[in-house]
This record gives C-alpha cells, structure tokens and sequence, in this order.
C-alpha cells in the first residue's frame, strides 16, 4: 500500500483503503473525518481544499488527484 | 524618546494594529511587535512615537528581545495588549507537536514570560494595564480547535493569578474573550476554506454581526484607561451577541 493509501487509511480508521474506495462509505463517516483529510493533506502534501472542493471529491483517487501524488 | 510606552503585539495587522495605530494617533508611545521588520516598517515608521520590534514570539528570546526594545528607548511599561496569535485547526488525531507548542509559545507563554517582567518595578509605571486577547474557542467545544483552544485557556489561566500578585502594585490585567472577528487572521483560515454561503450561516448566529478590529480596539482601550481603573482579573466576552444565540 503506498504512503498516500496508508495515511488516509489512518484518518478514516480503517486497516486499509484502495483507491476506488467511496471515502463517505467507512463506517462513522461524519463531517469531522472529511475535515480530517483536509487537514492530513495540508500537513503532508501542502495542498490547501475548500469544503466546496472536497465535497465533490468521491474516492481515495479523487483525493489522490487532489493532492497530487499517486494512489 | 523617554517616558512610558504600550507594547503591542500582533501589531502588524488586524487587532493589534487597530491598537497601536489608535494609541499612536493619540500621542502615545507604542513598541510594535510583530514578526515582518518590513510591515512594521511600512506602518510605523513614519511615526516618531513609535519602536518597531521584529520579533518572533516563538523563539526562546523573544522576551528579552521585546524588553531591550522597551528599555532602550523608554523608562517603563504603561501598557501591554496581547494580540499576536495564529489558529491552526486540526481534529485532535492530527494535532502536531510542534504545532501545539508554537501556539503555547505565542499565546501563553509569551505573556506569562513578559507580565514576569513587568511585575519588576523599574519596569512599569504606576498605573500600567495589561490586556490580554482570548477566544470563545477556549469555552465552545468547536471540533478541530483543540490546540489553539487549550493555548487560548492558558491565556485565562494566567489571567487571575497574575492579576492578583500585580494589584498590589497598582497593575491591572484583563482579558478580551473574542468572537468571530473578521482579520486577516480568519481570513486566511477558516473563512478561506467556507463558501460565502458557510460564511453567512455562521455571521447569522452573530445579532450584531462579526466583530471588526476597531470594535475590539475600542474595548481594548477600555481597559488600557483609566476608566477601568477599579477593574481587574476579569474576562470581558466581546461576541456581537453570539452566546445569546
């Protein structure tokens, strides 16, 4: 699993994540995990999202794309 | 220059230079803390009453640094307004170590550091006030605030004890507890990452709408006079009406 699929795997709290994984389908999904990603993608890839932005990411891909490394 | 001076951090923008530029508009003497020489520079510099420091609060020295400034050009301490501070929001899982000590550093440590200083005699003048800045954060349970909440408590922690060793001496210390104030500061944070749609639903929960610099100013410099004098150790909550919501 690459770094990227580790990290997120970590925020969402789940043993592992695959890029075509609908990030709002882990379990106890809420607004304060999707700010979670936000911020791990501040902190690790300096990629600033809006909430606008982020909410029409869907899957870990997506969220890969944004901040700009391969999942 | 000699006499007393008002110490102002955070004065390059937003609260803490709607301070200093009132304090300096009315004559007096005012050391402008903040971390950009070339922004003090540009606001202060043209003023004869006011000391640019360059400092930034985080490092180890910047107490001593913020006190030479003070000293090489003034007797004493007649003010201090506490403004400097940043937010850095992060859900508790992803708060970092370091991130949590810069906010310490800047938000309470410093303070703590600086009133040490100013309980000296030779350091403030009879009737010195100090005003520190703090946050509703510190009282709300806003998610992914933890750190600048918990920097933003220590600010009130410090606020009694060292009221009540500085009174017998004739130095007061207050507190503003801030609302939503529209700076830079919310600028760049949270307001940058909200729709104006997001931005509206959370100024709907503010009757009297977001604070600005200057209506903080104005209750700051309240309690830096001596309309204050019988007042200290006391949090004032500035929120436009928003715990009544």
């Amino acid at each position: 699993m690459s770094q990227f699929l580790e990290r997120v795997a970590g925020v969402l709290e789940m043993p592992s994540v695959t890029p075509d994984f609908a990030l709002r389908s882990t379990p106890g999904w809420g607004s304060l995990m999707g700010f979670a990603l936000i911020i791990m993608l501040e902190q690790e890839y300096h990629v600033k999202l809006t909430v606008e932005e982020f909410l029409k990411l869907e899957t870990v891909a997506d969220l890969a794309n944004a901040a700009g490394v391969n999942a | 220059m000699s006499g007393a001076c008002t110490v102002v951090t955070g004065a390059s923008s937003g609260i803490g230079a709607a301070v200093a530029t009132r304090l300096l508009a009315r004559g007096e003497n005012v050391v402008a803390v903040a971390r950009r020489a070339d922004v003090l520079a540009k606001l202060y510099g043209d003023s004869p009453n006011a000391v640019c420091a360059a400092v930034d609060l985080e490092s180890p020295d910047a107490t001593a640094r913020v006190t030479a400034a003070v000293k090489e050009r003034f007797d004493n301490v007649r003010g201090f307004v506490h403004a400097a501070g940043f937010v850095s929001p992060a859900p508790l899982g992803l708060v970092q170590d370091e991130t949590a000590h810069r906010l310490f550093s800047v938000h309470a440590l410093f303070p703590l550091q600086f009133l040490g200083w100013l309980a000296k005699r030779p350091n403030h003048a009879d009737d010195a006030a100090a005003v520190l800045v703090s946050s509703l954060a510190a009282h709300e349970g806003d998610c992914g605030n933890a750190a600048y909440a918990a920097a933003k408590g220590a600010v009130e922690g410090l606020l009694r004890p060292a009221a009540a060793e500085l009174a017998p001496r004739g130095v007061r210390v207050n507190a503003v507890v801030l609302g939503v104030v529209d700076t830079p500061m919310a600028q760049g944070s949270w307001m940058a990452r909200c729709t104006p749609e997001q931005i509206d639903a959370r100024r709907a929960r503010y009757p009297l709408g977001f604070g600005t610099p200057e209506k903080v100013a104005d209750v700051i410099d309240f309690f830096l006079g001596e309309t204050s004098a019988w007042v200290t150790g006391q949090c004032l909550v500035a929120d436009g009406g928003h715990q009544l919501t």
